[in-house]
């Protein structure tokens, strides 16, 4: 009966082994080929880099006015702020609070053995806490002899936008964020007005009174 | 017929006429005149002695008055051959007399003519044949006897001629010479005698004198063998008187010699006394006892006066004289007295004896002693008194006796009854006892029948316990080869497991890498940005620099993309491996389930197995038990036979008991009516 049974089963749920082996070994060669490129698969990204470059020349016979910003995502919206603020990016290692400090400011980091600050500007827009964020980047930014590190999701890459695309902030939003937003781009990337930010006192933490 | 009377002539044939009638009337015979019409006209006293009718009664009548019913055409047949002329003679037949007895007669029957010679009618001559017959018949019968008579005679018997010749013989002279009838014909008489000479002068003596008796002649057999005769013999002549020759007779005397020879030692062997006397009272013969008691010599004896011999010789005279006159006298008393005195009581029977004629010949007288009987009267009468009173004692005392018997014939008599009563009670219980112990046989069988058939279930159910026995046993070891293959399946599942384990391990370290590259090219793609913010500081001169460092960006970036790839197949690779391990923890499971209910199963057929050889263990004892059960019950059924026929026999002899207790009750009754 037992017999019989094991029969049944193997019969309703027969492996065929030999497949079985056929795709081990397959797959056994895909990883030892792994890696080596067909000549096809190289000539292919030969050929989209060569129309990459074309593209950049075709950016630059761009008409008007361009500014060139640093794109970074921050709980899940686009942000861009002026290259020309923007000493470096740099990843987040480690972030050490302070204690008695605004909630805008998240703490403080060494980048390169050097004290940086460093600011949520979620906060400091009075963003919604979407969710849980990688937080694993910061854009230093110096001007006016002051330096601050900003917090941000991913750093998208450097592009040029042009000025005429930048249109006015919305008439609903008020406050700080229309304080420091210069405008959004047809695209929905929101460019933040750094000339504006470094000159704001608020920013400024008054040490004698935090010590 | 008529007569006329006148002429001389006439006168003449009327005197003739008177003597015819005379003549007629006077006949023995029965003449019988009638008419041709049978009318009957004359009639004579022969025909009234013959018929019976006297003339006056017939005459006038028809003649078929005598003619037997059954002989109806006979009278008129004759009368018409009469009528026609004829004569009839000596016609034998039969007619009816007066009393109606037929009658045997011959007829002689003539016509009767007037003058002118016409016939006128018929005169019938009957003579009675009815003696004649019966001498006819006689004749030949008695000769026919006669013939016989002398060859069934066992003397012998024979015809001898003058000159001495054998002229005929019977079958006991063939016999007793031993010659065929032929060869003795014709030949001498005298050859066949041991005296030729004296058998000569005999037959001679027959011719010269008519007749010899006794003559003693011994005829020798041819064989050699002679017997002794007595010839009797006589002359025999013809009708007119010539003697014809000498017909002997002769008589086989051996047997009467040994006879009387016999007779005489038996009269002589006799104890009595025994004598004959002749008609003038002298003693003829004696014999032995008579001269014992006498004590005179035969010879003197024999000659004397039979009364000389008495003590009273006129009562012995008187005796003998009365035997003469009567003829026997028996039980007469007399006393002999002996020739020295001693008298002898004797009683007499006595009778005559005659010769053949019948002429008294003498007495013959024998006597018995009788002197002892009287002594031995004198001693019974002594002893009959002596009983007579014995009786009288016995008497009494029986009388006495009588009265106890009958006071235990009381007692008797009430146990009988008891033990009737007691016996129908045991007789009735032993009817029932028989009864109830044919029952107990009979379910005494059914059980044994039921027993066998038990007996053989249980030698069915010994087999198959057998047979099951087996079948579990190999259950048995089937169930623990199914573990032992369990066993094995379940260690290679756990190793399958150990190897997705394994795997998955693996994965993880090739999340590791994967984490480190994608970190690699997120840091790639900073360095990127931070290379394209300086070559945008570096104005046209950074400008190729900012290409390499787009270029770089872009390569981060599809690494990164690989990495996502890379991560997403991992994750795919940890569900995976993670439903195989499930799938291998579940299989191990169902193998240790399988195994435990395998264990079950294992210890149930062992369980299962153990009953099963203990009911067949079990089965075997009923079966040996059944059996030893089938032998007892047949001894049960053998026993409870023997109880059976037992208990029978019982009820039989209890039966018998109580017809015996019966016949003592009735035996009692009747003994106790007899002394009431």
């Amino acid at each position: 009966m037992a017999e019989a049974e094991v029969n049944g089963n193997a019969k309703r749920k027969s492996i065929n082994w030999a497949a079985v082996h056929r795709r081990m070994e397959a797959a056994a060669v895909a990883l030892t080929q792994g890696g080596v490129s067909s000549p096809e698969a190289k000539r292919e990204i030969l050929r989209s880099r060569a129309r990459s470059l074309a593209r950049e020349t075709e950016k630059e016979g761009m008409p008007g006015e361009r500014l060139e910003v640093i794109e970074f995502l921050l709980a899940g919206e686009r942000y861009a702020v002026e290259a020309s603020y923007v000493r470096e990016v740099y990843p987040l290692r480690e972030l050490v609070s302070i204690p008695g400090t605004p909630a805008f400011v998240l703490g403080i980091t060494s980048v390169r053995g050097k004290i940086l600050s460093v600011i949520d500007i979620k906060k400091l827009f009075d963003l919604p806490e979407k969710g849980l964020t990688e937080l694993d980047k910061i854009i230093v930014l110096q001007a006016n002899g002051m330096e601050f590190g900003m917090h941000a999701d991913a750093v998208v890459g450097m592009r040029p936008i042009a000025l005429e695309d930048i249109q006015s902030p919305l008439p609903t939003l008020t406050g700080i964020r229309e304080r420091y937003l210069r405008g959004i781009t047809g695209d929905q990337v929101a460019v933040l007005d750094m000339g504006k930010l470094f000159s704001d006192k608020s920013l400024i933490v008054h040490e004698e009174v935090e010590i | 017929m008529k007569l006329t009377l006148g002429t001389k002539r006439d006168r003449q044939a009327e005197g003739m006429s008177a003597r015819l009638a005379a003549i007629v009337e006077s006949s023995d015979d029965a003449i019988i005149g009638k008419t041709l019409d049978g009318t009957i006209t004359s009639w004579n006293q022969g025909a009234q002695r013959l018929y019976g009718y006297a003339a006056g009664e017939v005459i006038g009548k028809s003649i078929s008055l005598l003619v037997p019913p059954d002989h109806p055409d006979e009278v008129p047949q004759l009368l018409e051959r009469i009528g026609r002329g004829e004569t009839v003679k000596h016609f034998e037949t039969v007619r009816v007399g007066k009393d109606g007895k037929r009658i045997d007669v011959s007829l002689a029957v003539s016509p009767i003519k007037d003058f002118s010679g016409r016939i006128v009618g018929a005169s019938t001559i009957a003579r009675d044949i009815v003696e004649r017959k019966k001498l006819e018949g006689q004749l030949r019968v008695t000769s026919l006897y006669a013939r016989n008579l002398i060859e069934a005679s066992l003397d012998p018997l024979v015809t001898i001629s003058p000159d001495g010749k054998v002229t005929d013989v019977n079958e006991a002279t063939i016999k007793v010479t031993g010659v065929a009838r032929e060869k003795l014909i014709g030949t001498d008489f005298s050859d066949y005698f041991t005296e030729p000479q004296k058998a000569r002068q005999g037959y001679q003596q027959v011719f010269s004198q008519g007749l010899v008796k006794d003559y003693p002649l011994t005829i020798r057999h041819t064989s050699g063998q002679t017997i002794d005769v007595l010839y009797n013999a006589s002359v025999y002549k013809n009708e007119v008187g010539e003697v014809q020759g000498v017909f002997a007779a002769a008589r086989d005397i051996t047997a009467q010699k040994q006879a009387s020879q016999y007779a005489r030692s038996l009269i002589e062997a006799s104890l009595d006394p025994l004598v004959t006397i002749s008609p003038d009272g002298k003693v003829t013969d004696v014999n032995e006892a008579t001269i014992k008691v006498t004590g005179v010599a035969r010879e003197k004896l024999i000659g004397t006066d039979f009364a000389n011999y008495f003590t009273e010789p006129d009562k012995a005279q008187a005796g003998y004289q009365r035997v003469l006159a009567e003829g026997f006298i028996t039980d007469y008393p007399l006393t002999i007295r002996h020739k020295d005195g001693k008298l002898t009581d004797v009683l007499y029977n006595a009778s005559v004896y005659k010769d053949v004629t019948g002429k008294v010949l003498g007495v013959f007288a024998a006597a018995r002693d009788i002197t002892e009987r009287k002594k031995i009267e004198e001693e019974l009468k002594k002893h009959r008194e002596h009983l007579e009173e014995t009786v009288q004692q016995r008497t009494a005392e029986l009388t006495r006796v009588l009265k106890e018997v009958q006071e235990a014939v009381n007692v008797l008599s009430a146990s009988a009854s008891e033990i009737l009563a007691a016996t129908t009670q045991v007789a009735a219980g032993a009817t029932e006892t028989a009864t109830a112990v044919s029952q107990t046989t009979t379910t005494v069988e059914e059980v044994r029948q039921t027993a066998q058939v038990a007996a053989q279930k249980a030698g069915h159910v010994s087999e198959n316990s057998q047979k099951t026995v087996k079948t579990a046993q190999s259950g048995k070891k089937a169930v623990g080869d199914l573990i032992e293959g369990m066993r094995h399946i379940g260690e290679r599942v756990e190793s399958i497991a150990e190897s997705i384990v394994r795997l998955s391990e693996q994965g993880q370290a090739i999340g590791e890498i994967i984490a480190t590259v994608n970190d690699i090219a997120d840091q790639s793609n900073l360095l990127a940005v931070n290379a394209a913010i300086e070559a945008a500081k570096a104005g046209e001169q950074g400008r190729g620099f900012a290409v390499v460092a787009q270029e770089i960006k872009s390569m981060a970036e599809q690494s990164k993309q690989a990495t996502a790839r890379v991560r997403t197949i991992l994750g795919d690779i940890q569900k995976g491996t993670s439903a195989a391990v499930m799938a291998t923890e579940q299989g191990s499971k169902a193998v240790e389930a399988s195994m435990g209910q395998s264990s079950v199963a294992e210890e149930t057929i062992r369980v299962l197995a153990d009953s099963i050889s203990e009911a067949a263990q079990a089965a075997m004892q009923i079966t040996s038990s059944s059996q030893q059960q089938t032998v007892g019950m047949d001894q049960i059924a053998a026993a409870m036979e023997n109880i059976k026929q037992t208990s029978t026999q019982n009820a039989a002899s209890t039966r018998q008991a109580e017809s015996a207790a019966q016949n003592l009750h009735d035996l009692a009754q009747k003994l106790k009516t007899l002394l009431e």
